[in-house]
């Protein structure tokens, strides 16, 4: 076994991390095309106020950001309702109000604790035994449920009110789906960190769109992308000891730019090829 | 013969602003109506309404013999809307991705496409004549390339009417010629009732039997008017600017 995985601590990070690497494009891929990628920025600040609040009551912070972030995605599916010409408008509303209760909360721990950086940055060091089979058991309902929901979304996504006359039920979707994010952002916090898991949901789908010829190929390569960086980040941020966050993030980006790459080469090879 | 659709003493308006003042008329099985009308005159919001996307301030509308309140039949009403050609054009699906979509609801939550479903569509995409495209995505087609898969999309489920809402802005003429000739098709050997919203003098005197003329927030509908006839009511609500708009496009 190489020296990585003989840590129970490492072992728990990977397979924490490929649960991620899963979630999180499958999230990304319908924020991305819905429009709606201001939404992960938006929970993960409301997230923020949840492990503070956790800190706070010295309970798991996981649970409390679940409660807190479920309830703000339903803050903002029912707030979309008021403002429907400005959709954007109620994910800026319940962002403005879970960064202000954070900063509350955490004026009120006296000392800034070495915890609460771990989980804005992430760090694989920290997810717990426990942490790890809520990780498992919520990642794996939430993975189902989104290849369940699969073609409703799609459809959806492509042509809502197309979708809405063929019968998908939209507003339910909708719901379940604002619930499905809220999940993702917690469970991935801890490797990811709060400040950069919407990037880790939107740069694999970034990348992929460049290069799929189909969705199923986008969702696919999305996935590969995501799983790539989570797993190479992981561990590069082992041997460097780097905020495990922000070497995933720098991986996709990397990804991304490799991409953009690929395409002009390929580019103007064909230039050539019509010469 | 059967009426597919039945308009009552319908009224709508957006807030206050009055738009459809009590009107009234019906399409039966494999009519293929026009509607002409001004900008601005309330074909597409007629339209919206049929569909249950507004709801009237007065009136009933009946699809298929049953009220729009309680219809559940939308598979069998087909959809292609004003803006369709102008969607979100760099969205990752393909042409067949793009049509089952609309066999979706059928199949139903949590179940998966299956082979027979994909025979549907590749025999969908035969009848608008875009079998070779399956595989393209949907956003490196041309406009008119495009409005057909959108036509594909709404046979696929095998509807009984189609609306459709100035389906060829933005197609060149020959395209154009081409697409009224497929809408055509789908009215007289598959027996699908059509209802368009055009401005096109040549589809209303060569295919439509009934025109529905829509203006000052009223619609009158006459029942296979003459060539002539057309003409006069077409230069009646446009005036002189008539060739203007009929070249518009
Ligand atoms: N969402 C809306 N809110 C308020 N008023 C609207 C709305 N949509 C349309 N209207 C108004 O209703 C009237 C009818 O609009 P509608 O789109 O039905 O016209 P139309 O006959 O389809 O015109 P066109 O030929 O330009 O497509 C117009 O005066 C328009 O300004
Ligand atoms: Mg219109």
């Amino acid at each position: 076994m190489p020296e990585i995985l003989q840590y129970a601590f490492m072992q728990r990070a990977i397979i924490a991390g490929i649960i991620i690497g899963f979630l999180c494009p499958l999230i990304g891929i319908f924020i991305v095309l819905r429009r709606m990628s201001l939404i992960g920025d938006s929970l993960s600040h409301v997230a923020l106020s949840g492990v503070v609040t956790g800190i706070l009551l010295k309970t798991s912070p996981l649970i409390m950001t679940l409660i807190f972030s479920i309830t703000a995605a339903l803050g903002i599916e029912k707030l979309r309702k008021s403002y429907e010409k400005y959709a954007e408008l109620a994910i800026s509303i319940i962002m403005s109000a879970g960064m202000a209760i954070a900063v509350i909360l955490i004026s009120l721990v006296k000392s800034i604790n070495i915890d609460l950086f771990g989980y804005l940055f992430g760090n694989i060091t920290t997810v717990l035994p426990q942490d790890l089979w809520i990780i498992i058991g919520l990642g794996i309902i939430v993975i189902s449920s989104i290849f369940l929901i699969y073609k409703e979304l799609f459809y959806m996504s492509f042509d809502e009110e197309a979708a809405s006359l063929a019968g998908i039920p939209i507003k339910a979707i909708n719901i379940y789906f604002v619930i499905l994010i809220a999940i993702t952002i917690t469970l991935s916090m801890r490797i990811v960190g709060i400040l950069l898991i919407s990037s880790l949901m939107i740069l694999p789908v970034a990348s992929s769109l460049q290069i799929g010829k189909s969705f199923k190929e986008v969702t696919f390569l999305s996935i590969i992308f995501a799983q790539i960086s989570v797993i190479l980040g992981i561990i590069v941020s082992y041997y460097f000891e780097l905020a495990s966050g922000g070497t995933i993030v720098l991986i996709s980006v990397i990804i991304l730019l490799s991409v953009f790459a690929f395409k002009s080469i390929r580019k103007l090879k064909n230039r050539h090829s019509y010469h | 013969m059967n009426k597919i659709l039945e308009v009552n003493n319908l009224t709508f308006a957006y807030d206050k602003n009055l738009i459809l003042d009590n009107i009234s008329f019906e399409i039966n099985e494999g009519d293929f109506a026009g509607i002409v009308g001004p900008n601005g005159s309330g074909k597409s919001t007629l339209i919206k309404l049929i569909l249950g996307l507004l709801k009237p301030v007065k009136g009933t509308i009946k699809l298929l013999g049953k009220d729009i309140n309680s219809f559940n039949e939308w598979s069998k009403i087909g959809y292609i809307s004003q803006k369709a050609a102008s969607f979100n054009t760099s969205f990752p699906a393909t042409v067949e991705e793009t049509i089952a979509a609309n066999l979706y609801p059928q199949i139903g939550l949590f179940k998966r496409i299956k082979k027979e479903d994909m025979k549907k569509v590749h025999d969908v995409l035969k009848v608008v004549g875009m079998e070779d495209y399956s595989k393209q995505l949907i956003g490196n087609l041309s406009g008119g390339q495009q409005q057909k898969v959108f036509i594909a999309r709404t046979l696929v489920s095998s509807p009984k009417i189609m609306f459709l809402d100035e389906p060829t802005v933005g197609i060149d003429n020959k395209s154009q010629e081409n697409f009224y000739e497929l809408i055509y098709k789908l009215n007289t050997s598959m027996n699908i009732s059509i209802v368009m919203i055009s401005h096109d003098i040549g589809v209303m005197t060569e295919k439509a039997n009934k025109v529905l003329c829509m203006g000052n927030k009223k619609l009158i509908m006459h029942t296979n008017p003459s060539n002539t006839k057309i003409t006069e009511i077409l230069s009646e609500i446009y005036g002189d600017k008539m060739h203007l708009l009929l070249h518009h496009h």
